[in-house]
């Protein structure tokens, strides 16, 4: 991969994250003047580690390592800040498909009185959603979803696809036709 | 190749400019939905759990009594 491509790369996350702050002002002004996208670095794991305990642990301080690999340049990772809080954090990626990019961690702050906690799903959904139509895939996959999740997911257009899993289908009319330009980085 | 950090910025620059434009087409086009529906952000919001997706890496350790 050449410098050209990380660049291409790089503009796309960067462009995906910044609609995610567009969709945050459409829906609540009041918690978008306070919300921040931006990629998962040092500051976002040292705040991960200040959350309060809970049963999962995704090893986040790992993702900084993965973002230096060039198997993981089409990698999208995310984290939400609410002022200096870190409201979650996303890492997905699409790995070798030319179809699919799966959403491999997706993760709140376990602290349920902040504000963010029902945003922080859709929140980085639509900003995995924004990344993957540039790419031209054809799916966003939740890897390995919480089952109590389902529900919700199915309310943002998720559906299990036979052979594919928790599935939302970006080919719904809009794709092929207005996002053309960005094949798989080429 | 590019290898001058200035010219990699610039073209990451373009190529955000370029997505922003796509993006803003998407988002305008009749068949847009937005993620961000009252029922999604109620339904997400009553899931317990923190984690929506992911395997856990390993146990957490016990916190010390």
């Amino acid at each position: 991969m050449d410098g050209w491509q990380l660049a291409e790369f790089a503009g796309l996350k960067q462009a995906a994250r910044e609609q995610v702050t567009q969709d945050a002002w459409q829906k609540n002004g009041t918690l978008a003047v306070r919300l921040k996208v931006d990629e998962i670095d040092e500051r976002a794991i040292l705040a991960h580690e200040a959350w309060h305990q809970d049963h999962y642990d995704f090893g986040w301080d790992r993702v900084l390592k993965w973002k230096t690999r060039p198997a993981n340049a089409r990698a999208l990772d995310i984290a939400l800040w609410h002022d200096d809080q870190l409201a979650g954090m996303c890492w997905a990626s699409p790995q070798a498909s030319k179809e699919k990019i799966m959403v491999l961690y997706l993760q709140r702050n376990p602290d349920s009185t902040l504000p963010t906690r029902g945003y922080v799903a859709p929140l980085c959904l639509s900003g995995v959603r924004y990344y993957a139509l540039m790419l031209g895939l054809q799916w966003v996959v939740i890897r390995d979803p919480l089952l109590q999740a389902r529900a919700a997911y199915e309310l943002d257009g998720f559906r299990q696809v036979k052979g594919i899993g928790l599935a939302y289908d970006l080919a719904r009319g809009y794709a092929s036709h207005t996002l053309e330009g960005f094949p798989n980085g080429q | 190749m590019v290898n001058d950090p200035g010219d990699f910025n610039a073209n990451v620059a373009r190529f955000k400019a370029i997505a922003d434009k796509k993006l803003a087409r998407f988002r305008a086009s009749a068949q847009y939905d937005d993620f961000l529906s009252d029922d999604a952000i109620d339904a997400f919001a009553k899931v317990e759990g923190s984690a929506y997706a992911g395997r856990p890496h390993k146990p957490r350790k016990p916190s010390a009594a």
